[in-house]
């Protein structure tokens, strides 16, 4: 769950095993915190939605400095074989601007879009108000129909 | 309703050497800040409660959830340990261990000059080299004098002996009458508390009497008395070098000593899987999982724990306890990432 998820959030397989650890030593440090047991795997995916949060912030403001390039993500490595063409189509939009959007842009709209969550659950995911969430998503979408009607 | 676009998405390759090499990973990071503290029962003592001290910021302790807070000590505060270990650091960085049962006396904290006294039980320090300025505890009439090492002192009780043990660097032992006495790492003295003055006639004589009727022993000591971070610590050492039973030696040491550190569950994960992997122990590994469950059901590596605890079912050949562990394992993560391997166990189902 932790990798599939970290995997389709960054959409780059190298930086997957990092996140993935940084999530478990962050989750390990606050166990306390985790009342329900029951709930662990939302409570893990929200850790893990912050701190890919955190790390695209960083990398987005290091590219901005100049420290770091952007690497283009390969959208054609994520698409499965068997996926039917209009959901490529719409993965490869997805995936294809990902890069050009802010931090809390590129997080919502994959959890909504890819992860199929309801906007409550990306708005605790992410701890930010529901108003927020529909902002980000509002110019992430804007951005995917863009990508849809240059592909059409 | 329309699949979500992730089940149309590859998923990143996992195999088993990724898997370790990811928790490994995890498990070294997640040791390497290790600071929790495993709490006790502050006891109101003296003039002055350490337990006021703490509500006051006198010391800063170490807990996952919060950054250490600066602090000072005042002078005259007791540290008093109940049925667990207690750890403080103090501001200047030391590291004070007090074994359960144990109470320690903060006589002064200056920039110049640290006394501490042990009053009862064991104390364990780790005490930072700072330039001019003395550290020095004092079990009864035996003052240590520290430079920057890691060291013990055990004061036991009225009558019987105080006992020094070094782990790191060198300590000068002290008291009246005698020649101060270096005491290096790895070495133990052992102070007997024979009484040497006709002003104490109540005093026993020393139980065990020392080599060649000296009053005080230096003895050599491999292993001292160790803390259960020592033995997170060892059994960490012992798993990299892959030296197995060691490891596990050491992580059972580790469950009796602090069987509630926050550490307690991966201790018992890491000695099931040695058990299982490595030493041949089925049964040995379930009672370590098992626990490991227990203690910590939400734990990151449960789930690796539930799928383990099914193979060492299986392995004992236990049938029922390996169907309820595999139908738990499946009930708890249909998605999960050992579900294929689990559901071909126990057999048919």
């Amino acid at each position: 769950m932790v990798n599939g998820l970290a995997y389709r959030i960054l959409g780059r397989p190298d930086e997957v095993d990092d996140l993935v650890q940084d999530s478990f030593v962050q989750a390990l440090s606050s166990l306390d915190r985790l009342q329900n047991p029951a709930a662990f795997s939302s409570w893990m995916g929200s850790i893990v939605v912050r701190t890919a949060h955190k790390r695209l912030r960083r990398r987005s403001l290091r590219t901005r400095l100049g420290l770091e390039r952007d690497k283009p993500i390969d959208v054609e490595i994520l698409v499965s074989r068997t996926a039917p063409p209009d959901v490529a189509i719409e993965l490869r939009a997805v995936y294809g601007i990902l890069n050009r959007l802010s931090a809390e842009e590129r997080v919502a709209l994959v959890l909504r879009r890819v992860e199929g969550m309801k906007l409550a659950e990306v708005a605790e995911a992410m701890n930010l108000s529901l108003a927020t969430v529909k902002r980000r998503l509002a110019k992430a979408e804007k951005a995917v129909a863009a990508a849809l009607e240059a592909s059409s | 309703m329309t699949r979500p676009l992730r089940d149309h998405m590859t998923e990143p390759s996992l195999d088993e050497a990724r898997l370790e090499r990811q928790f490994a990973n995890i498990r070294d990071r997640a040791e390497a800040p290790r600071g929790e503290v495993i709490r006790g029962p502050w006891v109101a003592a003296g003039g002055l409660a350490l337990a006021a001290a703490a509500a006051a910021g006198l010391f800063f302790f170490y807990a996952p959830e919060a950054a250490p807070e600066q602090a000072e000590v005042f002078d005259g505060a007791h540290l008093e340990s109940g049925a667990d270990e207690v750890r403080v650091e103090l501001r200047d960085g030391t590291q004070i261990a007090l074994d359960p049962q144990s109470r320690l006396e903060l006589a002064s904290h200056g920039t110049r000059r640290v006394a501490l006294a042990v009053e009862r039980g064991t104390a364990s320090f780790d005490v930072p080299h700072v330039e001019g300025r003395s550290f020095v505890v004092r079990a009864r009439d035996v003052e240590v004098h520290v430079i920057g090492t890691r060291f013990s002192v055990s004061s036991l009780g009225d009558g019987e002996d105080v006992i020094v043990t070094v782990t790191e660097g060198v300590v000068e032992v002290r008291r009246p009458g005698s020649q101060p006495r270096r005491v290096s790492a790895g070495e133990e003295l052992r102070i007997d508390r024979a009484p040497r003055e006709a002003t104490t006639p109540d005093a026993e004589p020393s139980v065990e009497p020392e080599p060649d009727t000296a009053q005080e022993a230096t003895t050599r000591r491999p292993r001292p008395r160790p803390t259960a971070a020592d033995l997170w610590a060892r059994a960490t050492e012992a798993r990299r070098a892959g030296d197995a039973r060691e490891a596990a030696t050491a992580y059972e040491a580790f469950l009796r000593l602090a069987p509630r550190d926050s550490q307690a569950a991966l201790a018992a994960f890491e000695l099931g899987r040695l058990r299982m992997d490595r030493l041949g122990d089925v049964r040995g590994a379930i009672e370590a999982l098992r626990r490991a469950l227990s203690t910590a059901p939400g734990a990151p590596f449960a789930e690796d724990a539930q799928a383990r605890l099914v193979d060492a079912y299986a392995r004992a050949g236990q049938r029922d306890a390996c169907a309820a562990a595999r139908d738990r394992y499946l009930s708890r993560y249909p998605s999960g990432a050992h579900r294929r391997s689990v559901e071909a166990r126990c057999d048919s189902r």
